[in-house]
């Protein structure tokens, strides 16, 4: 039998509060218990990577300038 | 065109705000700095401060846009402002677009105004502290007496 626990947190573009594309952090831990236990007990080494992308400044912005009279 | 005062805002949006309290220091269109705190990083409106007050404004200025734009000229340029709307820059930051900002203004004049720039302002109260947040150079405008006219501009 084997175990597996993961997580994997994640914010790009879905979470409003931040910008398009952008990659807060992200951080992915597993661990497996049971079937490939070493023999004489014990626990495999729990991995760990972490990536945190600094934003850079926004320069892709675009500014539009529509005019319009009105009637009347 | 952003200006330097709104990719510093922009910055501050997507990142900054969200590390701890956020101060920033703008150049107002007097052309002096005039530093500003942010509140709690919880507080996605920390920099309401300015975004709550962004006015699209009009001018008879004509020198291409720069991101060291502070000012426009003769703001609003003796125009009757009918009306000013906003979506968007509430605080509530939309994912797809920063700003979309509508102005409509009347000539009560008795004068042809010529309008050939148009930008976005925000101001704390009296508007002593108003700073350029995007300004572009449009075609000249001419709104002769008692026209109306809506400019809009969509930052995104």
């Amino acid at each position: 039998m084997s175990i597996r626990i993961e997580t994997l947190t994640s914010k790009t573009a879905s979470d409003s509060k931040y910008s398009k594309n952008q990659t807060i952090s992200t951080t992915t831990a597993g661990i497996d218990l049971g079937a490939d236990m070493p023999e004489g007990g014990g626990s495999k080494p729990i991995s760990i990577t972490k990536v945190t992308s600094t934003p850079t400044l926004i320069n892709t912005v675009n500014t539009t300038v529509t005019v319009e009279k009105e009637e009347g | 065109m952003l200006t330097a005062n709104g990719k510093a805002l922009c910055k501050l949006n997507s990142s900054d705000q969200r590390s701890g309290n956020t101060r920033i220091t703008f150049l107002n269109t007097s052309n002096t700095e005039t530093t500003r705190d942010g509140a709690a990083p919880s507080n996605p409106g920390s920099i309401s401060y300015f975004l709550n007050t962004l006015i699209l404004c009009v001018g008879t200025g004509s020198n291409a846009p720069a991101s060291s734009d502070y000012t426009m000229t003769d703001i609003d340029a003796g125009l009757t402002v009918l009306n000013r709307t906003r979506e968007g820059s509430n605080g509530d930051y939309h994912q797809d677009y920063i700003g979309i900002f509508n102005t409509t203004y009347r000539n009560d004049t008795e004068n042809d105004i010529v309008i050939s720039e148009v930008g976005i302002i925000g101001s704390k109260d009296s508007g002593t502290d108003a700073v350029l947040i995007a300004r572009e150079v449009i075609d000249p405008v001419t709104i002769a007496p008692g026209e109306a006219y809506t400019f809009a501009m969509y930052i995104g």
